[in-house]
């Protein structure tokens, strides 16, 4: 296996169908469009319906499905290393739920729109903490046990948000897209929003690229190469769960995206993070595109929950790593 | 020349003392051996060493300076640590994993992958898989690699830190005689060169044969310190493992070779 030349050659593909998904996204929708009309009111924005379609309803949804993709894959990517589990994923390990818990409070407490990520962003740290203590009770914990504990807790935690849901405003759809996830209604402040924390997100793995490297090795080895391994963790917690909480206030839980696209990337390019983070950032907002353009396809229902997509397609792909982990545990 | 200091050091799990008031002084340009059987704490004190953990009691003063109280990027370039090797294999290629070595000294732009490594980084790199016989290795992936391979590949990844201490964790661990034999080769000549290097190692012959000074740690304690002829006599190693072993002179040198006897109760000396 060569990987020179082949790292750059996946990034140009990756970027290739993002553009494409892009185009797929925007084309697609209940109000049908040809293609010339697409590619000429994309260049030439105005007042017209199919203009208006595109720019204020099609554009904003597909930018935030992109956005959020990118955030989930770039979590997903954080915690398998943080955790060198490479089960993790922001929704299983239940930071989606700390994150959607901690805006939930937030929405009853301080009823201010921008209070609600920042509320996101403690409830996500926190579930991260609770789910890496685990993980490091003991050097011998298994990746299945740190999966399942991960999952109990997001369980438990997605239960206190509907309990506290159904308690303050009896309100089922608001409980329905929590736990489901959607990008219906999202409009373009939101997306600035999730390209501000997915950009800062980006940057700051990015500059951590080589110690996230040598801490999947092992953290006695990044010790030993001069990291403060306390703080670089401290760190990485803070940038995946500052993701993870913008877009969970922005769509809710989706689940599945942050194991599906890191895991194809490593498979891809290696797991080198130098390359598998921007392939799992690029496929994951792929991937989040195309699963909502499904969604929102479906022949005579209009829309369902993008979440129920990326569970359908996710899920499975989720079992197969289980059980091949499992078999792999006596060796690790 | 750097002088490392242990003085006093006690650790210990939950009630359960590993080391108890160890004292040594060592000094860079020599090689140092700490032997002892299973269990003994060998690793415990090179962790020590190397900062990762942190002592109930006592000091480890590295010219002077306490390595727990060095900021981690200046500590990398004093003292390294390859620790005891695990089955997890991951796929990062070994000139990437040597680069790692580097990474204290990386610039923001560097970091940001907006500018290459410096030529002096390139040449640790290059040197260090040269040292440690993995040059032709550079492009594989660390998973394809054979036991012999991963440890001189993990070898090159301390090299390439230029720390001045240089600590091991059974560097000969996995290994068949000849590839364990070029890795002492690689370490004495490391010690040559002004590097303090202290490994911790099962084989005694090997151990007695490449260094200059050996620790015998039994039981959280020091029970020998000095030349390896000194630390390894026949009485001192039945004390320390048991069993019905010998020790004889190397025909060559002279150095303290262990032997094992079959006879469940003979094996008197001669």
């Amino acid at each position: 296996m060569t990987l020179w030349g082949r790292p750059r050659q996946v990034l140009l593909w990756s970027l290739l169908a993002l553009a494409v998904s892009l185009l797929v996204g925007l084309w697609v929708g209940p109000t049908p469009v040809s293609f010339g009309q697409l590619v000429w009111s994309l260049a030439h924005p105005n007042q017209s319906l199919v203009s208006v379609i595109i720019w204020q309803i099609r554009a904003p949804r597909v930018l935030a499905a992109a956005l959020v993709g990118g955030s989930l894959a770039l979590a997903g990517l954080v915690f398998q290393a943080l955790l060198k589990n490479p089960l993790a994923d922001p929704y299983l390990i239940g930071t989606s739920s700390g994150a959607s818990l901690g805006a939930t409070l937030m929405l009853m407490l301080f009823p201010v729109l921008a209070a609600i990520p920042a509320g996101a962003f403690v409830g996500a740290v926190a579930a991260v903490l609770a789910a890496t203590a685990a993980a490091r009770r003991r050097s011998g914990t298994s990746v299945v046990t740190v999966i399942l504990v991960g999952y109990a807790l997001s369980v438990i935690l997605g239960a206190t948000t509907a309990l506290l849901l159904t308690l303050h405003a009896n309100d089922l759809q608001t409980i329905f897209f929590w736990e489901l996830g959607g990008l219906g209604g999202v409009l373009w402040p939101q997306v600035w929003e999730l390209a501000a924390a997915l950009g800062v997100g980006s940057l700051g793995v990015l500059y951590l690229h080589r110690e996230l490297d040598a801490v999947a090795i092992g953290e006695e080895e990044a010790h030993a190469l001069g990291i403060d391994v306390a703080r670089v963790r401290w760190q990485l917690i803070i940038l995946a769960g500052l993701v993870t909480a913008v877009a969970v206030s922005a769509s809710g839980l989706i689940g599945f995206v942050g194991l599906v696209a890191p895991h194809v990337a490593r498979r891809l390019v290696g797991s080198l993070h130098r390359y598998a983070l921007p392939v799992a950032v690029l496929g994951g907002a792929s991937f989040l595109i195309l699963a909502d353009t499904i969604a929102r396809s479906i022949p005579h229902i209009g829309e369902i929950p993008v979440g129920i997509v990326t569970a359908l397609l996710g899920g499975p792909f989720f079992i197969v790593l289980l059980l091949r982990s499992t078999r792999l545990e006596g060796g690790r | 020349m750097s002088r490392l200091v242990v003085s006093h050091l006690s650790f210990g799990y939950r009630r359960r003392l590993v080391l108890s008031d160890l004292s040594l002084d060592m000094e860079s340009g020599q090689l140092v051996a700490v032997v002892g059987p299973n269990g003994a704490g060998k690793s415990t004190l090179l962790r020590l060493l190397s900062g990762w953990l942190v002592p109930v009691s006592g000091q480890v003063l590295l010219d002077g300076q306490e390595v727990r109280d060095l900021a981690p990027a200046e500590r990398a370039r004093k003292v390294t640590l390859v620790p005891q090797m695990t089955e997890a294999a991951h796929d990062m290629p070994v000139e990437e994993l040597v680069a790692l070595g580097r990474l204290t000294r990386l610039s923001l732009g560097q970091r940001l992958l907006l500018r290459p490594l410096s030529d002096a980084d390139q040449a640790a790199i290059e040197s260090a898989l040269m040292a440690a016989d993995v040059k032709e290795l550079a492009k594989r992936p660390f998973r394809e690699l054979s036991g012999g391979e991963r440890s001189r590949a993990r070898l090159a990844v301390a090299l390439a830190q230029e720390a001045s201490w240089l600590l091991l964790d059974e560097p000969e661990a996995h290994l068949d005689p000849g590839h364990a034999q070029a890795v002492m080769v690689c370490l004495a000549a490391q010690a040559r060169a002004g590097h303090g290097v202290v490994a911790a190692m099962h084989d005694l012959t090997l151990a007695a044969a490449f260094a200059d000074r050996m620790a015998l740690v039994d039981q959280g304690g020091l029970v020998a310190w000095g030349t390896p002829a000194e630390v390894l006599t026949s009485s001192l190693v039945r004390q320390v493992y048991g069993g019905q072993l010998r020790v004889i002179p190397h025909p060559e040198g002279g150095s303290p070779v262990v032997l094992p006897t079959a006879q469940p109760s003979g094996g008197k000396e001669a």
